[in-house]
């Protein structure tokens, strides 16, 4: 059974996807490792960088594959709770090779003289799409991503993350937050609010700057983890906060509709109109039922006479 | 100066906004400030086919698996069904004074969100976080809680959804765009196109 009435499903159970980029030297590994029960996939080979102390007790996969993530990511299923793919450009890059390397499944994806072609952008782009799709499925992901600075306009820089351009949108669809990690008069911050500089998302309450402290001796490598707590509290806050309204909403359209159906000749129009006005309104509930009023206007070919001011047929 | 109430689109901030960043931007400004009908482009007769498509699906219409847009408007559909489509709306507001009537046609609402359907095939990351148009539809629908630019180029579907408490609002864009208007002569001409009737 995978159908769920609004107020059954729990929204703050679900598997979160957050993407974040930097510049060298910010810690976005570090930081990758800060998520909970973390399997880092080091497919750029830079977690030996990452001091022990940040890294202990979570796992790193070194993979060179596009066939040996998808062994481990296997692997991982039922063991980790969050993926952390370092860096979301390196594995667009793996699937390259991955379309080059299997004509048979990608026809026309390699160029006759070598290199990956237009339409194997394409089979790279689905190759994201699905396995990113199951990633989810399973685990909380972290993408990590290098991020360059281009020109913005004549006086100003843009920061945007290093991938292929032609996945860039779409690796930007599978995350639910992304974020810029930078540092500013010596303080490290996410910045998940997008602005002229650089492209984020914010959702789940989860919006802004927020600051990522300087990890002290002996203190726990787990902002992630912490992060995501808060997403899911405020998930589920918001799910308790809006239920009245939701279920005020719904008892209004479903009366809304039933009063639209009722119209069948100019005379109703007024009474409809007067009825739907007086319903106990919630969210954006007013004016959908006025649409849907307009809309069997519509149906049945009545409109406002401005001279006779009343409703008739067409 | 006027106090006629005058109304004014999202379309007309755009066209304003985009008068010097693009060749023919100036002329195009100028040709919606009189409201004059243009001949609609490929690339907007394309984004009508589109919609009609999207839209006859959400209606109850079939689309055969062999189009070319199947896996898109599938997709888009799943997420849109249940909405109320092409929702009219007109809500009053007051810059400096000066009384407007802000006006837009919503694509797509339901349960406090906001959609609007693109069909682009040049999108780019963030192409939208500029536009006039969340602010303006958020504007029009206080009640609403986001805005989603839900965009396809025909292969794969995008989203840019901006929450209510991340988007300015609209009033600082529109005191710029009267501002403009007055120093540059315009303000005449736009009260004369877009005044409205009593």
């Amino acid at each position: 059974m995978s159908i769920f009435h609004s107020e059954d499903l729990h929204v703050e159970d679900q598997n979160l996807t957050i993407l974040f980029s930097g510049a060298p030297g910010t810690g976005k590994t570090t930081l990758g490792y800060s998520a909970e029960k973390s399997l880092l996939l080091n497919l750029d080979r830079g977690a030996h960088r990452v001091k022990p102390e940040h890294r202990d007790g979570k796992d790193t996969s070194v993979c060179s594959t596009f066939d040996e993530v998808k062994a481990d990511v296997e692997y991982a299923k039922g063991k980790y709770k969050t993926i952390v793919i370092d860096t979301g450009g390196a594995l667009v890059e793996m699937l390259k090779q991955y379309v080059i390397d299997h004509p048979q499944d990608f026809k026309g994806g390699a160029k006759a003289m070598g290199g990956i072609s237009l339409q194997g952008y394409g089979f790279v782009k689905t190759l994201w799409n699905d396995f990113t799709r199951d990633l989810r499925q399973h685990f909380n992901v972290v993408y990590i991503f290098h991020e360059q600075a281009e020109k913005n306009g004549d006086d100003g820089t843009f920061y945007s993350i290093v991938v292929e351009g032609a996945a860039k949108n779409v690796v930007w669809q599978s995350a639910d937050l992304a974020a810029r990690l930078f540092i500013s008069n010596g303080q490290r911050y996410l910045g998940f609010t997008p602005t002229d500089q650089y492209s984020a998302k914010s959702s789940f309450g989860i919006s802004g700057l927020i600051q990522v402290p300087e990890l002290k001796p002996g203190q726990p490598n787990d902002f992630l983890t912490k992060l995501f707590a808060k997403v899911r509290e405020n998930l589920a806050k918001e799910s308790s906060d809006l239920a009245p309204q939701k279920k005020q909403y719904e008892e209004a359209i479903t009366m809304a509709k039933v009063i639209c159906a009722d119209v069948n000749a100019p005379e109703d129009v007024a009474e409809a109109a007067k009825a739907i006005k007086a319903l106990n309104h919630a969210l954006t509930s007013e004016k959908e039922s006025t649409a849907m009023l307009k809309s069997r206007l519509a149906e049945l070919g009545i409109i406002w006479d401005k001279t006779a001011k009343a409703y008739v047929y067409k | 100066m006027s106090t006629s109430k005058v109304r004014i689109t999202q379309s007309l901030l755009s066209a304003w906004e985009w008068s010097f960043k693009i060749e023919d931007g100036w002329d195009d400004f100028l040709s919606t400030l009189n409201r004059e009908k243009k001949q609609p482009t490929k690339a907007m007769l394309d984004g009508i086919r589109f919609e009609n498509c999207l839209n006859g699906v959400l209606k109850g219409e079939t689309i055969p698996e062999d189009h070319e847009w199947y896996i898109v408007i599938t997709q888009m559909a799943k997420e849109l069904d249940g909405s109320q489509q092409q929702v009219n709306l007109f809500q009053d507001c007051e810059v400096d004074g000066q009384p407007f009537l802000l006006h837009g046609v919503l694509d797509y609402l339901r349960e406090g969100h906001i959609w609007d359907c693109k069909f682009s095939k040049t999108y780019h990351l963030n192409k939208y976080l500029a536009s006039p148009q969340h602010p303006m539809y958020l504007a029009l629908v206080p009640e609403a809680r986001d805005f989603t630019y839900v965009i396809s180029d025909g292969k794969y579907v995008y989203r840019e959804k901006y929450l209510r408490d991340i988007v300015p609002p609209i009033e600082p864009t529109i005191k710029n765009f009267m501002d403009f208007c007055k120093k540059h002569g315009l303000w005449e001409t736009y009260v004369e196109k877009w005044r409205v009737a009593n």
